[in-house]
Order: structure tokens, then sequence, then C-alpha cells
């Protein structure tokens, strides 16, 4: 490899790097409050308001279904509005956050209703508040489940970012497309694949790691 | 004893009036009656509690619900799964709402309590659950020590009555254990610790032995009724198991089809059940009358035991009655709150009945047996 591609392949994971951090934490700030809004507000939940409950979750499964290649040219106004521009890294993490947060608020949804019944009852019955049950109930007994579901989102956020090059914000998926696809060369197109592996399997090793160190079931 | 206008005759009756002339010494040891003097701390009135699922029907879990439970009782109610013991245990700390009646508790209407009030009650109430539901994220220490941070307390001061709640239960030496790591009744006991550790005045338990193996139950009870004697807390629980009432309440309310059935001191509700409910909940515990005495030629009395006297079954009385060839051949009497309860069976042999030559011989004689012990029934078919 020459050292000029091995600079560019250097480029586009910190690109790629970039991308996911920034839009990974952004999703975690938005999605788990919106994740704790869902349990809370559900029919049943401790604080059920179907009036909050039905309109977010409407938003949540409209973003959802929206294809991302699409929801990155749909997103273009607003994403000019945020960032002030339509094109680099910058407008590619405006959509990137915005379809990670349902999505990884949807995981933690899961993970939380999983949180047995018996357990709200119990703090219900020592006087707690639904603050404190959230907070030191809910939260921490879906702890596990909710870094299982941020690494699910993390991945799913590798793969979407390939598509960020439509954007002319680079990345791996981007080196792929242009040196692979478009320039017919295979070897290029062959090595990202194979980094996008091993960062995939990387992170979802570390997620696991750190699931199987909180769980203490 | 006796009802009045059916005493006895002859030499058994001598000797009975003899005997209530004596006085009675025998004051049983936690007798709970209409005597007790100690105050009310929860009151139900007129409970009733309906379930309106939407779009389906009614369920009438709870139906004109009331009894009142003293200060420092243990009280056990009991009742088939979805007799409604689940809904009625759960009105006593506002967990559920009533849909008619009133639950006091300490005088105050449960109910109408607001957030704050309610609250405020929780933490004078301690509650067990079957399933034990500790945090599995939390030592646990730290779920003994729950409560009380969720009250507002410093960790430090937390941890040190946690540390205190374990080990009134025998369980400082897994403090630092996750709960998933613990046995069931170790489980529970942590539950115990976390429900004692805001020092409440009542108890409620909710099938808290049902999840448990027979042993580690009657050590769980054990517990229960150690704490009660020490404490002086009241304890409210629901079983299904009458061994668990039979262990530690004073006294139990049988529930059926949400309605109280039967309620009273559990050596009568025991000794002398008067619903078919209490019954057949009693009846894997009753000794059987065993086939081949059942199958045989004598003629079979059963007999209560029933604890309305404390000197349990007068013997010579019974024997006097039956007169000569009666025989003891099955029974078991045991001790509820100081009182004998159980069931004797005794023959006597056809030979004997058809050798007086009278035609009701064997009803005559079951008439005497009935004068001197109330409870007396005649299991045999008399041909």
């Amino acid at each position: 490899m020459s050292g000029n591609l091995l600079d560019l392949f250097w480029i586009a994971m910190w690109e790629t790097a970039v991308m996911v951090g920034i839009s990974g934490a952004i999703a975690l700030a938005a999605g788990l409050p919106i994740g704790l809004i869902l349990v809370a507000t559900a029919p049943g939940g401790i604080f059920p308001a179907k009036w909050i409950n039905w309109p977010l979750g409407g938003l949540v499964n409209a973003i959802r279904s929206t294809p991302f290649i699409i929801l990155l040219v749909a997103m273009i106004p607003l994403t000019r509005l945020i960032v002030g521009t339509t094109i680099g890294l910058w407008a590619a993490i405006v959509p990137l956050s915005i379809a990670a947060a349902p999505f990884f608020a949807r995981l933690a949804e899961v993970a939380l209703r999983e949180v047995h019944p018996g357990l709200i009852e119990a703090a219900r019955a020592m006087g707690a508040t639904r603050a404190q049950i959230l907070r030191h109930v809910l939260l921490p007994e879906a702890l596990p489940g909710i870094v299982g579901s941020f690494t699910i989102t993390i991945v799913s956020m590798i793969n979407s970012s390939a598509m960020a090059g439509a954007v002319g914000a680079g990345g791996l998926g981007d080196l792929a497309m242009r040196f692979g696809y478009q320039r017919f060369d295979d070897a290029v197109m062959a090595q990202v694949v194979v980094v996008l592996i091993a960062v995939v399997t990387l992170v979802q090793w570390s997620g696991d790691a750190l699931v199987r160190r909180l769980d203490r079931r | 004893m006796t009802p009045s206008g059916r005493g006895p005759t002859g030499a058994a009756a001598a000797q009975l009036r003899e005997d209530e002339g004596m006085t009675v010494n025998y004051a049983p040891p936690h007798f709970v009656e209409e005597a007790d003097t100690r105050p009310v701390q929860v009151v139900f009135e007129g409970v009733g509690k309906v379930y309106r699922p939407r779009g389906g029907q009614e369920v009438h879990a709870l139906a004109d619900v009331g009894f009142d439970v003293r200060e420092g009782e243990v009280f056990g109610i009991i009742g088939r799964s979805g007799a409604g013991k689940s809904s009625l245990i759960r009105l006593v700390n506002g967990l559920e709402r009533p849909t008619a009646g009133r639950v006091r508790v300490e005088g105050a209407d449960v109910a109408a309590l607001g957030e704050g009030d309610l609250t405020a009650l929780r933490r004078r109430i301690g509650m067990i659950f079957q399933g034990f539901n500790l945090l599995a994220s939390s030592t646990v220490e730290d779920n003994v020590a729950l409560p009380l941070r969720l009250a507002g307390i410093g960790r430090r001061e937390a941890r040190r009555r946690a540390a205190e709640a374990l080990e009134l239960v025998g369980l400082s030496d897994k403090a630092r254990a996750y709960p998933g790591r613990l046995s069931g009744g170790q489980k529970q006991r942590a539950g115990i610790a976390r429900a004692l550790v805001q020092k409440p005045k009542l108890l409620l338990s909710d099938e808290a032995t049902s999840a448990l193996d027979p042993e580690t139950t009657r050590s769980i009870l054990a517990l229960l009724r150690d704490i009660n004697a020490k404490l002086g807390l009241t304890i409210i629980l629901i079983t299904h198991e009458m061994e668990v009432i039979r262990d530690i309440a004073d006294r139990v309310a049988v529930i059926e089809g949400g309605r109280i059935v039967e309620i009273g001191p559990i050596w009568r509700v025991f000794g002398n059940p008067q619903h078919g409910v209490t019954r057949s909940l009693l009846d894997h515990g009753a000794p059987a009358l065993p086939p081949g005495i059942a199958a045989g030629d004598d003629l079979v009395f059963s007999i209560g035991v029933t604890g309305e006297d404390v000197r349990g079954p007068d013997l010579f009385a019974i024997a006097s009655a039956l007169g000569p060839g009666a025989r003891l051949v099955h029974g078991n009497v045991e001790r509820l709150q100081g009182r004998p309860s159980g069931r004797l069976y005794v023959t006597l042999p056809r030979s004997v009945i058809e050798a007086t030559a009278l035609p009701n011989a064997a009803e005559a004689a079951f008439a005497r047996l009935r004068a001197v012990v109330p409870h007396a029934e005649i299991v045999s078919h008399v041909r």
C-alpha cells in the first residue's frame, strides 16, 4: 500500500471515529431520556400519559422507518440550520444523530421494560417517589441491557456512516465507495472491509465485556 | 364444653361435673380474641375492590371485607390463588385503592392520603415478597440501605443501619455479596432486613415463604416470629399454605371469592373449621383414617378435638359413653396456641353392639358419645 493511500486510510478512520463518536454521544444523551419517557408514560407505567407516549412513539417509528440515505437528504434544511453547512463531517453528524437516537431509544426502552415489575412495586412499597424509581431502580437494573443496546447502536452507526460520503463527510465507507466501487480497485475495498470488520468486532467485544462486568444476576 | 340441656349421664357425667367445678389454670400463651385490649392498628371497613379491565368483564376481587388487626399481632390471611389475598394486602400500604369502603392504618384512611403522607406511611410499613424483589445490580448491603437512601439519609448512616438490620436477620457475612449469589432463604432474609431497616410498626408479608423449601420456610417463619416478639412488630401475612398460618399466626382470616368466610384465633379455626374452604385447605394436614380401619367391621367414631376445653378430650368420659370394647385406633392431638387440636378415631366392635340385642344400640352409643364430646361423628355405616 502506498504512503499516500495509507494516509487516506488514517484520515478515513479518524473521520469515521469522529462522526460515530460525536453522533453516538448525542444519540446516547437524547435516546436514553426518550427510552425512559416511553417506558414511564406507557399504559401501566409509573407515569402513564397516553398523550406523550403516542406522539413520541410515533415520531420514533417514523424516523426509524425512513432509510438513512433518504433521511440524510431530507435533513439538509435542518442540518443547515443547526451547523450552518450541508457538506462535510458536521453535516453528517446531524442526520446520523437523528437516525441513531430513536434507534437507541427503542432498544433502551426494551431493556428498561424488562426490569421486573416486582422491583418497582417493592420500591413503591418502601416509599420511593416516581423520580427515585427511575433513578434507583429502573436505570441501575437495566444498565447491562442499556449498554448492550448502545453497543448495537454504535455498530449500526458505523454501518450508516458509510453513506455519509454522499454529503462529503468522508470516512471508511466513503473510501471504499470511491476506490472500490467507482475506481474498481478491489484491493482497497477489501482492505476497508477488513478494517471495518475489525472495528466492529472490537466495539462489540468491548461492549460485551462491559455488560459482563455490570451484570450481577 | 358440653352444651347445656344435653348433659351427660352416669359416671362420666359425674366426673364431668366435678371437672367443671375445678379452676382451670391453663392460660393459653398467646390467645388473642375479643378480650384483646391491644390498640387497633389496621382496620378494614366494608372494603370492596372491583377491577375494570378495558373491554373486559368486571372482576370483583374483594367484597364487603371487614376486620381489624391489633398492634403486635400476627394476622394471617389464607385463601386459594385468585381468592383476593394479594389485593387485600396491597390496600394496607396503598399500592392499590379500594373501590368501596375504607382501610385505616393508625387511624388514617390510606386511600385519602396525599402523596407526601402516603410516602411517610409507607416508610412506617415494611413489605416482603414471594419473589424477594431485590435489586440484582446492588449488593445486599446497598439493597437493605435503599429505603434509607430514598428517605434522604446519608450513605454512611444508611450503611450502619443496614448492617444492624442484617445482623438482626443473621446475614451479616453476606453484606457485600450480590443477591444473585444468595440462596432463596438468604434472599428472603435480605428482603426482611430491607423491610425492617426503617424500624416499621407493621410488616406485610406477601407469600414470603411460598418460593422456599419446607425447611427454609420454617427458618424464615421462626425469624418472623422472633422479630414479632422482640420488636413488637405487627405482621399481616398472606399465604395459601396452612402450615405457615399454623406456625406463626395468632389469628387467621379465610378468604374465598373475595369474601372473608371465616375468621378467628387459629386454635378455633383449625380445631373446628366451619367453612368448606377452610376444611379443604386444612385437609392435607389432617390424619386420614387408615383404609384398613375404615373398611373393617367395627363401628368407627371420629372425635374432633377442637380446643374449647384447654385440657383436651376426656378419655374417661369417652370410654364410659361407649362402654366396654372401645378402642383408640388412630389420631393425633397437638397444641395450637396452648390448646389441644386434632382428631381421634375410636372403634367399638360390632359384636359388642349386637350383644346388647337392642335395635338402636349403635345410635344410642353415638348419642352418649355426642353428649360428652360435641364434635363427634360416626364414620362407618350402621347396618
